[in-house]
């Protein structure tokens, strides 16, 4: 028994060593950002490379982020936005998706190749159209202007609908004869058991629209409204020099939500894949 | 019963909010734009409680972008949807594009309501900051102009007096004293000059041989004849004699703060940053930019001005006794002490009540205020391509830096690219 466990903790080491040093190796960036978070400017232009740093500044560093700032007006407002963003995706992505991959309507394939054209548009191309129209609605510099462009996301809607498309029609049927309607399909039978896809847009959404800078930088003025990519960029000076110390500690506080919503999310994420219900 | 109770309440609650409605009507509130929050934050809130004291009647609320060149796209963008600020401050080569587009307003009227504006300290140097498109189109709030850098302890190592007055006076004493530095060893290079970014540096280069960017009528280049060339030629000495390294303005500031740079050229903008930055790795002392031609050579001038748009009346004046109270000599004063760069109101300059104090404490910050005669506002082209020739400019520079040009080669290119995004003139 004993030699049963030790040689596959032996047999699994040299690939556990690889996995962490290219852990490592990715992860790097940030344990230097947060290293410098915590040094003073003289420090961080040494031509040696500590990540201790020899002058203990964070406290300097970190203050001066939420002095300058509203950090947490920020963090909120990011937090109001990706929220914001999520729902309406959801709401309009999942019965797209399940109209495209379950349903039979005249058009469908015609609807099904506009998303595939959609995807090919970047962002940037309707930023001015958008800019104008939000300007004459006189929405500018709210959380409407931030989330409205976003919702309707036509990957969510082709990923809902390849997803979708899997599952079995046998599911759809039985929930049929027992007389849901396609509404109540929608939200009681598929959205359940699209939890995997619907977990894995959101990292992908959440993500997008909180590090986003181009659209807020266009939208949004002052400091009411702004999201926390807006926050990092305070620290920048073309003319006068970056304050680094301070950006990189503005930089951890911004990211930090994220970080933590990812271990939090990854457990629910495997739980979803795990418990998903169409196993027996 | 009832129903009079809830009236009476409402008319109440009604009336007790129309009466803070009928106060508030005197107060006029005015939007303020700046760039650099980062740098310019308490300066500008220094200015607006010094303002709130003489005229409570106006409030002021602020509108930041992080560089110049957001705050340039802002106010286009304003403009198109008609909803500008009531006073923006942008970068000095921006305001052309404003001036040109009727969005700056003219502010030699009511400048002239005072009086002469030499005797308020607005004189024809400073005046002309501002002035593009023809007229005042801007009051400037912020100068800086270009000086050196260096680290005396590496220039005590060759054996250099480290005081600002002895430090180099032309740029042949400073390629020689470059080469020396490196060849100390150890990774540690001479000097590097600010080229990279945009065509500032360069026009420091040419207005010191006392040459313009563009002819009078600015209908042809004015840096394709000699003193283009030889500044062209001197960036290339820069690296084959000086030893200058292919560095960008991030990487050379580390390397100088890290104390492995001699000497860095560059903007009195990034003084302040520069002294945090190296702290306690060595002392650094800053003098002035070696001269080429010390009776006609000029330097340009970077820094922010204040631009009037409100259509308004009401709105108008009192952002016009905003922008004047911070151009002005206790305006400037208080710029100069919270951002360390150059005074804009020759009175601040003159008068040793204002800013005497700040140059004895920081002495760094002096050198800077000793260049303004010699400073002349930062050239912006005209015409819509005044981006790209900004662009070019740099290229071909780079081309120079990295060998892959002569000089000769890259100032035709240069003169002649130029020349075709010039505006056509019929």
């Amino acid at each position: 028994m004993v030699e049963g466990s030790k040689r596959s903790w032996l047999a699994d080491a040299p690939r556990l060593l690889l996995l962490a040093a290219l852990g490592l190796l990715l992860l790097m960036p940030y344990i230097w950002m947060v290293s410098a978070s915590l040094k003073p400017l003289d420090e961080l232009f040494r031509a040696s490379l500590n990540l201790w740093p020899e002058r203990f500044h964070a406290i300097e560093n970190y203050s001066k982020v939420f002095n300058q700032i509203p950090v947490f007006q920020y963090l909120w407002n990011g937090l109001v936005v990706c929220a914001g963003i999520l729902f309406f995706q959801l709401l309009f992505a999942v019965p797209a998706g399940y109209a495209l991959a379950k349903l039979r309507f005249p058009g469908r394939d015609f609807v099904f190749g506009l998303v595939m054209l959609g995807l090919l548009v970047p962002p940037h191309v309707p930023a001015l159209p958008l800019y104008l129209a939000f300007s004459q609605a006189g929405l500018l510099n709210t959380y409407a202007a931030l989330i409205l462009p976003f919702t309707i996301s036509v990957f969510a809607i082709f990923l809902f609908r390849q997803f979708f498309k899997a599952l079995p029609d046998e599911l759809v049927h039985a929930a049929r004869l027992d007389g849901m309607g396609e509404i109540e399909i929608v939200w009681r039978v598929i959205l359940p058991n699209a939890w995997p896809a619907a977990t894995a847009f959101a990292i992908f959404s959440v993500v997008a629209h909180w590090n986003d800078l181009f659209w807020p930088l266009i939208v949004i003025e002052g400091q009411a409204r702004a999201t926390p990519a807006l926050g990092v960029l305070y620290f920048r000076s073309d003319e006068a020099g970056d304050d680094f110390a301070s950006l990189m500690a503005a930089a951890v506080i911004m990211t930090l939500p994220l970080v933590l919503a990812f271990l939090f999310a990854q457990r629910r994420f495997v739980e979803g894949i795990a418990t998903t219900g169409l196993k027996g | 019963m009832t129903a009079i109770t809830r009236r009476v309440a409402l008319g109440a609650t009604a009336g007790l909010l129309a009466a803070p409605a009928v106060r508030a009507q005197a107060a006029v509130e005015i939007t303020v734009h700046y760039a650099q929050p980062n740098i310019f934050k308490e300066s500008y809130d220094a200015i607006t409680a010094e303002f709130a004291r003489r005229e409570p009647g106006i409030s002021v609320r602020f509108v930041t972008t992080p560089n110049y060149e957001e705050g340039n796209q802002l106010i286009l963008r304003q403009a198109a949807a008609n909803q500008l600020v009531d006073l923006s401050y942008q970068g000095f080569n921006r305001l052309r594009v404003f001036a040109e587009r009727g969005i700056a307003q003219d502010l030699a009227p009511l400048l002239a309501r005072e009086g002469n504006p030499a005797a308020q300290g607005y004189t024809p140097g400073i005046l002309a900051l501002g002035h593009f498109g023809g007229f005042q189109s801007g009051l400037a709030y912020a100068a800086s102009n270009a000086i050196s850098y260096y680290n005396t302890d590496l220039l005590r190592r060759v054996g250099v007096n480290p005081d600002p007055e002895a430090f180099p006076k032309s740029w042949e004493e400073v390629i020689a004293l470059s080469a020396r530095i490196k060849a100390l060893g150890d990774g540690t290079e001479g000097m590097w000059f600010q080229w990279p970014g945009d065509d500032w540096m360069f026009s420091a280069l040419l207005f010191s041989h006392g040459a313009r960017m563009l002819s009078a009528d600015e209908r042809d280049v004015g840096f394709a004849g000699a003193e283009g060339l030889s500044s062209l030629r001197l960036l290339r000495r820069m690296v084959t004699e000086g030893g200058m390294p292919q560095l960008n303005g991030t990487t050379a500031l580390q390397a100088f703060a890290a104390g492995k740079l001699g000497m860095r050229f560059g903007s009195t903008a990034f003084l302040r940053n520069m002294i945090t930055s190296v702290g306690r790795n060595f002392e650094m002392r800053t003098a002035l930019l070696p001269v080429i031609d010390p009776v006609n050579g000029r330097l340009p001038t970077g820094g922010a001005a204040g631009m009037l748009t409100a259509r308004d009346p009401a709105k108008r004046e009192a952002a016009w006794k905003y922008l004047r109270f911070s151009t002005s000599a206790e305006g400037t004063a208080l710029m100069v002490k919270n951002t360390g760069y150059v005074p804009t109101n020759q009175l601040a300059i003159d008068d040793p009540r204002h800013l005497s104090e700040f140059y004895r404490e920081n002495p760094l910050f002096q050198t800077a205020t000793l260049q303004v005669p010699r400073m002349v506002p930062w050239y912006a082209f005209p015409g819509a391509n005044s981006v790209r020739v900004t662009e070019v400019m740099v290229n071909n520079m780079a081309r120079v830096v990295e060998g892959n040009a002569t000089p000769e080669v890259a100032l035709r290119d240069m003169a002649g690219e130029v020349r075709r995004l010039l505006p056509r003139r019929s």
